[in-house]
């Protein structure tokens, strides 16, 4: 299963859920769905929150199983 | 409101007043004489046929209301296109696609299964049929409404 820190970078830069849905160019119920855990995003999504969060794709996004 | 979610609903109240259309319609009366046609509909017809035009005024309201309200996401009651297909973003697309897929499994073996029930030696009249065609379309909309409330907040 895919995790993330999706939440806690989206709230160490002070956006809203729809603030960064609006700057990857998503709504905001997909930021909270991918938040959940319960929405994969497609890799050009995942490198667009990974510019918008300022951090690299793999300290955003692992697999459950990894070890970080 | 997002209609695009509710559009599913819309399509089953209006299939239910459909359904009173057909009873009333299979139950009017066709006299053919030498010097005339007379065709009387049932009362119940002529009443669910006015309640149908109402209801396409009152859907063609809420469309207009929801396009006044969201210019970039406009809809068109009636296009090829479903219009409760939503397709913002893409997890809207994935919701989309997960929705028509399980539709199109429902009428995979559901539209087989009726033209089974149909070779059966019964005598089905023909508002058992279109009772038949509307429920299919009933039940469709119940799983395309169902799947794509999963995605909602």
């Amino acid at each position: 299963m895919l995790k993330n820190r999706v939440k806690e970078l989206r709230a160490r830069n002070n956006y809203t859920q729809s603030d960064l849905g609006k700057l990857v160019g998503v709504t905001r119920q997909t930021i909270a769905f991918i938040e959940k855990g319960e929405f994969s995003p497609s890799i050009t999504l995942a490198l667009k929150l990974s510019k918008e969060l300022k951090e690299p794709l793999e300290q955003i996004f692992w697999l459950e199983e990894e070890i970080r | 409101m997002n209609i695009r979610m509710f559009y599913p609903i819309l399509n089953i109240l209006s299939c239910i007043i459909l359904l009173f259309v057909g009873w009333g319609f299979t139950r009017s009366n066709v006299t053919i004489t030498e010097n005339f046609i007379e065709y009387t509909i049932h009362p119940v017809g002529i009443f669910a046929w006015l309640v149908l035009i109402v209801f396409v005024f009152m859907l063609l309201f809420i469309v207009q209301r929801h396009n006044k309200q969201n210019p970039d996401k406009k809809i068109k009651a009636f296009s090829i296109k479903p219009p409760e297909y939503n397709e913002d973003d893409e997890m809207y697309q994935y919701a989309t696609m997960s929705a028509t897929k399980k539709v199109y499994t429902f009428l995979t073996w559901a539209l087989p299964m009726i033209l089974a029930l149909l070779l059966l030696p019964i005598p089905f009249s023909k508002f058992s049929i279109f009772v038949i065609v509307v429920c299919i379309i009933i039940v469709q909309n119940l799983i395309f409404y169902f799947e794509m409330k999963k995605f909602k907040e």
